[in-house]
């Protein structure tokens, strides 16, 4: 029964700020002269509607799920990592190098080799805002995110001059080899990528990472109280350095996986989104590992279904991002979700007597 | 050709956001409440003084606008920073994305086009100016609120050396305990800083829609909150300090908008646009020592009481 | 006449009762203690008093008329003014800056300095107390700083004066110089209300004295006619004998702590000048002083978090220098920190894991990588029946412990593997007097036992009864040093503030 109530007080916050964004959203979209249970309606049906909707509803969480789970172990440590973005840009195009110019391995080793120089590349995004961290305590936020702009132009300044792909209308890199491409899985009409299987694994080692090493124990100590830790022999510059170069490197994987799952080839100015959506997805699952598997999902509902929102009701799926935000201060509000709720058990009491 | 000329008449302008912002940023760290959300106010206050200046011709009533939707969503900061003690980097996070989405969607709302919006009435340059001689033909082509941040810099600048209104926002931010114990009300002061920062910040917005444009374009702020609070860092939260840096920065950035202009060695305008970026992240890096701000900046103050 | 008096005042936090039902009344012209232990609701009261706590039940009287206090500027309108034991000065300001704060001379428009240098002047000539009002607060004395305390309240007009354990912080002439000022307010007709726990200090300066236990009133005494011993009985409940278990002769042959010619400098200011100690096995010795004279910095540099120091640290033989903590605490070392929330606990964590933070990763709590949540609970529920931590289960966080269980839950961490040298940096501060008896048999038991301790301490009465010798530090520097034998009280408060004569005796 216990295990029943913490549950309920757990999910109480997340669950409260979906909801108003949801209610926020309706207002906009009321705003716009649309109807929003019809809207919304079109969202679900975007996203679950079809065999094939849902696979790609699915198939978008796989970077989601890194992202969130990015965003999760940087948070862990108390650094906020905004700059996931920029991070999983340059993941991608590392993984875009690495699939276009190593050849001749057979496709298993290629995904890995692949996937590990993203998960480098992003990590050495991730690496200067760690040292600015240790070195001068400057606040990741404002780090991470200056990073985001400058990766932005690197990558596009590197396919522009030395990696466009010749045979193209588009400024793109050149095809990834298909030793390099994540294959999908199909039975009958569903198509699932099998990103998706890797995602959910490294889920899995983050949060026994995170719950059952020595590295998880020292990295939840030190974003709880960096000075105990400290005096109690918990290197913290270490540890800080670690949770963001994994951090760094999660969303790398994000974006590599993209670019061998889905697209397959580099576009100049690739910025999915998918690192700010790591920050509700993260904040949402307390940064829960396994809970961001199902966070995940629930953007990639918004992502995949608002499409369809907006060409069947005609309702701007920008409007997901403006929801995103709402979460995001929501949660960060709590305050407010216990205070609607303890209005409500008020009001119960009050009926009672 | 690179004109010297140019870049120091040019980094007059560009340095009008980030002097608004900063200003407004170093108010509300300087009070105990970090406020990364200043980007976020800096688009919804551009986003505004759009809709003000469209709906009804008139550029001043996209100012006033701008400034009220920059307050109102410091308004929210405040609340969740302040009165729920929340964690003030996760607000601020979501007041920043929730104004990019939001822009985004009343953008299309209202032009259903994605970009930017249709072209608006903007503010006039500074005419009045323009019978000064040798300078006045320069002075002329800058907005009213080139000057504007320029008295605001003066006065906050004096706000914080001459008035006791200054030294017990300093209080607040350093202790606000002994602030509480000697009648002042933290919350309440606490509350005020943090909205002018974002009317300040909503300022900058409108400077970008109205005063250096006459359009609004999704994010276009770029970046220049964040360019903001750095400027704040590294003038070690002090008034002269903070408005040094911004000029520094304002300096690369007329610098890479110049480069692009005079097409610097082919290098694609993407590129360029990073230079203030990677300037600013050098000298945070290089600069001497820790800087250190406000002793209680981003620490919630629970009132005790009843 | 009364000044102000506490009628039937109840504060309740949830549960905890910390003032119930309290009616005390206070003369005017006259010194009243509020006596009691740690958590017998002083703060509490006197917080209620000043308008920061809104009391759950009761009233306020202020001169003979109900008040509603709703803040600490009601309080200061009506004339209570308070000096909290931990200053509220800022820092970084100077001392006149910190007196007319919140009232500023000038206008809004500009803030006076001058002016507000000329009235904090003429307010010290008044009430013959000296400051500089023209010094940051983080370059003066802690002595300074609480004179500069009072006249804040001075200079506000205030009539009614509480002290909040003003003598906590002030070596022993300072405190005759705190009591002679006290004496002089009150021959200007003011109230003063002091509060603290030290009963010397209590019948030496007080005309009557209200003890408070776990939360209720205990009774109001005239100081001329109760003793020492009965207003411990009032305030306990029980006599209690501090000073620890039986000392055990014990052989003090190996050196287990060297500080050679230790110096720290940080930002050009000189914090430790040459500090010259040595612990042996088997012995408490004690550091003595007053708080801000470089104990802080001293620990800072033994316990391996502050790397820039010249001079020499040996510590089991082995030189520091060049060690991370980690390596310092596998070399027999353990460290009970100043502050045990912010330094030795983390608060969020469960207990089992505070018991074993720092030897995480060390068999058996840790095999190859992976936690052993087996072990770790084993350990745990063992020391928390030893050590009589009172927790509601070994999972539950640290931040729900009393302070002194919180504070057992680090002695058993840090002396699980009986470390040859442990360093105890004030580990009795805001613990009730049952901690603090534990704390001190425990330490001594340690010692019996052949380790060797070293005890910071601001409480002198601690040091006195606990060590086997005691240094006095005063401005970064050794200004004295002496053996059980030679213990004294006066040589020891003289080395505490530098002067001549403390050297030689």
């Amino acid at each position: 029964m216990d295990k029943v109530k913490k549950l309920i007080n757990d999910i109480k916050t997340p669950l409260l700020s979906i909801f108003f964004s949801f209610l926020v959203g309706a207002t906009l979209i009321i705003f716009s002269g649309k109807n929003p249970i019809e809207a919304y309606a079109a969202l679900f049906r975007g996203a679950f509607g079809s065999p094939a909707a849902l696979s790609q509803t699915l198939n978008k969480s796989i970077s989601l799920i890194f992202t969130g789970l990015a965003v999760s172990i940087a948070y862990q440590c108390k650094s906020l990592n905004i700059g996931g973005e920029g991070q999983l840009v340059f993941g991608a195009f590392g993984a875009s190098l690495a699939g276009i110019f190593i050849k001749g391995l057979p496709a298993v080793i290629h995904i890995i080799v692949v996937l590990a120089v993203g998960f480098a590349f992003g990590a050495i995004w991730a690496l200067i805002p760690a040292i600015l961290k240790i070195k001068k305590d400057v606040n990741t936020v404002i780090s991470t995110i200056m990073m985001n702009y400058v990766s932005f132009s690197v990558v596009s300044f590197m396919i522009n001059t030395f990696f466009k792909a010749s045979k193209s209308d588009f400024v793109t890199m050149e095809q990834v080899l298909d030793t390099a491409r994540l294959p999908y899985i199909q039975f009958s009409t569903f198509r699932i990528n099998s990103g998706l299987v890797l995602a959910i694994i490294a889920a899995i080692v983050l949060y026994i990472f995170l719950n059952k090493t020595v590295s998880g124990y020292e990295i939840n100590a030190v974003g709880l109280n960096p000075v105990s830790s400290n005096i109690s022999g918990i290197n913290y510059k270490k540890n800080v350095l670690i949770s963001l170069l994994i951090s760094g490197g999660l969303a790398g994987l994000a974006g590599a996986t993209d670019l061998m799952g889905s697209m397959g080839k580099l576009y100049d100015g690739y910025n999915p989104g998918y690192g700010f959506d790591g920050i509700p997805i993260a904040l949402l699952a307390k940064g829960n590992p396994i809970v961001i598997i199902f966070t995940s999902l629930l953007f990639s509902v918004l992502r995949v279904g608002s499409i369809t929102m907006q060409t069947s009701v005609g309702v701007s799926r920008t409007i997901v991002d403006a929801m995103q935000g709402v979460i995001i201060l929501f949660i960060a509000a709590e305050y407010i979700i216990v205070l609607v709720v303890e209005a409500i058990k008020k009001k119960k009491a009050g009926d009672k007597l | 050709m690179i004109s010297i000329r140019a870049i120091i008449l040019m980094s007059i302008s560009t340095a009008v956001p980030l002097l608004f912002a900063s200003l407004g940023g170093l108010i509300s760290e300087k009070s105990g409440v970090t406020n990364i959300g200043i980007e976020g106010m800096i688009i919804f206050g551009a986003f505004c003084g759009m809709v003000g200046s469209y709906y009804t011709g008139s550029a001043v009533v996209g100012v006033i606008l701008a400034m009220i939707g920059g307050g109102l969503l410091a308004l929210i900061h405040a609340f969740i920073a302040i009165t729920c003690g929340g964690a003030q980097a996760v607000s601020a996070t979501g007041i920043t994305l929730f104004s990019a989405g939001f822009t985004s969607y009343g953008l299309r709302l209202m032009f259903d086009r994605a970009g930017n919006s249709d072209t608006v009435a903007n503010l006039p340059t500074t005419e009045i100016f323009r019978n000064i001689p040798v300078i006045g033909n320069y002075l002329a082509n800058y907005s009213p609120l080139v000057y504007l941040s320029f008295i605001v810099a003066f006065g906050v600048w004096y706000l914080f050396k001459y008035t006791p209104l200054g030294t017990r926002i300093h209080t607040v931010g350093e202790n606000p305990k002994v602030a509480e114990t000697l009648g002042i009300d933290v919350w309440r002061l606490r509350y005020i800083c943090v909205v002018v920062s974002g009317v300040l910040a909503g300022l900058g917005g409108a400077y970008l829609s109205l005063g250096q444009m006459n359009l609004f374009q999704e994010n276009m702020s770029a970046g220049r909150g964040y360019l903001a609070l750095a400027a704040v860092i590294l003038g070690r939260w002090k008034p002269g300090g903070v408005i040094i840096s911004c000029f520094f920065f304002s300096v690369f950035d007329a610098l890479q908008l110049q480069l692009q202009v005079v097409d610097f060695y082919g290098l694609s305008p993407t590129i360029l646009a990073a230079i203030p970026y990677v300037v600013c992240l050098l000298v945070l890096a290089f600069s001497f020592g820790k800087s250190k701000g406000p002793a209680s900046n981003g620490k919630p103050y629970m009132k005790k009481n009843n | 006449m009364y000044a102000i008096e506490s009628i039937g005042i109840c504060k309740y936090f949830g549960n905890l009762k910390a003032n119930d039902d309290i009616t005390i009344q206070i003369e005017s012209g006259t010194v009243h203690a509020i006596c009691g232990e740690n958590g017998a609701g002083k703060s509490t009261l006197m917080n209620v008093l000043y308008g920061l706590y809104r009391p759950t039940a009761g009233s306020v009287r202020i001169k003979g008329k109900d008040v509603i206090l709703n803040s600490p500027k009601d309080a200061i309108n009506l004339g209570v003014g308070m000096v909290h034991q931990h200053f509220m000065l800022i820092n970084n300001l100077t001392v006149a800056e910190n007196i007319v704060l919140g009232q500023e001379t000038g206008t809004p428009l500009y803030f006076d300095r001058k002016q507000a240098i000329k009235n904090v002047e003429e307010l010290c000539e008044q009430y013959n107390l000296m400051v500089d009002p023209t010094a940051k607060i983080e370059d003066i004395t802690v002595g300074m700083q609480q004179r500069v305390e009072i006249l804040k309240a001075l200079y506000r007009g205030v009539d009614i004066l509480i002290l909040d354990e003003p003598t906590a912080v002030l070596a022993p002439s300072e405190i005759t110089e705190l009591f002679e000022n006290i004496k002089m307010l009150v021959s200007t007709g003011k109230t003063v209300i002091i509060i603290t726990h030290k009963l010397d200090e209590v019948l030496e300066i007080s005309d009557k004295i209200s003890v408070l236990r776990l939360g209720k009133l205990i009774g109001t005494v005239d100081t001329k006619s109760v003793t020492e011993s009965e207003l411990t009985k009032m305030m306990i409940g029980r006599e209690v004998l501090l000073g620890g278990s039986e000392r055990l002769d014990t052989k003090k042959e190996t050196e287990v702590f060297l500080a050679k010619d230790v110096k720290l400098s940080r930002d050009g200011r000189k914090l430790l000048n040459g500090v010259n100690i040595t612990v042996k096995s088997g012995e408490i010795v004690g550091i003595a002083g007053v708080d801000g004279n470089g104990q802080s910095e001293f620990i800072e540099v033994i316990s391996g978090s502050e790397k820039k120091y010249d001079g020499e640290v040996i510590i089991n033989n082995k030189n520091i220098k060049s060690m991370s903590i980690r390596e310092m605490k596998e070399n027999s070392m353990g460290f009970i920190p100043e502050d045990r929330q912010q330094e030795g606990l983390v608060l969020d964590f469960p207990v089992n894991y505070n018991l074993v933070l720092g030897k995480h990763y060390l068999p058996p709590f840790a095999k190859s990588h992976f936690l052993n949540f087996e072990e770790i609970n084993k350990f745990s529920e063992k020391n928390v029946k030893d050590f009589d931590i009172r927790v509601p289960s070994i999972d539950a966080p640290a931040s729900t412990l009393s302070g002194g269980n919180q504070q057992k839950v680090i002695l058993a961490r840090e002396t699980a593997d009986d470390p040859k040298f442990v360093i105890a940096a004030q580990p009795t501060r805001g613990l009730d007097v049952g901690a603090i008896e534990y704390v001190h048999n425990f330490l001594v038991e340690s010692r019996n036992n052949n380790q060797g301790i070293l005890l910071i301490s601001f409480e002198l009465d601690e040091l006195l009864s606990l060590c086997d010798r005691i240094y006095v530090m005063h401005k970064g520097e050794i200004a004295g040093h002496q053996n059980k034998e030679d213990f004294d009280l006066d040589t020891i408060g003289k080395m505490m503030l530098g002067l001549k004569g403390g050297l030689d005796g």
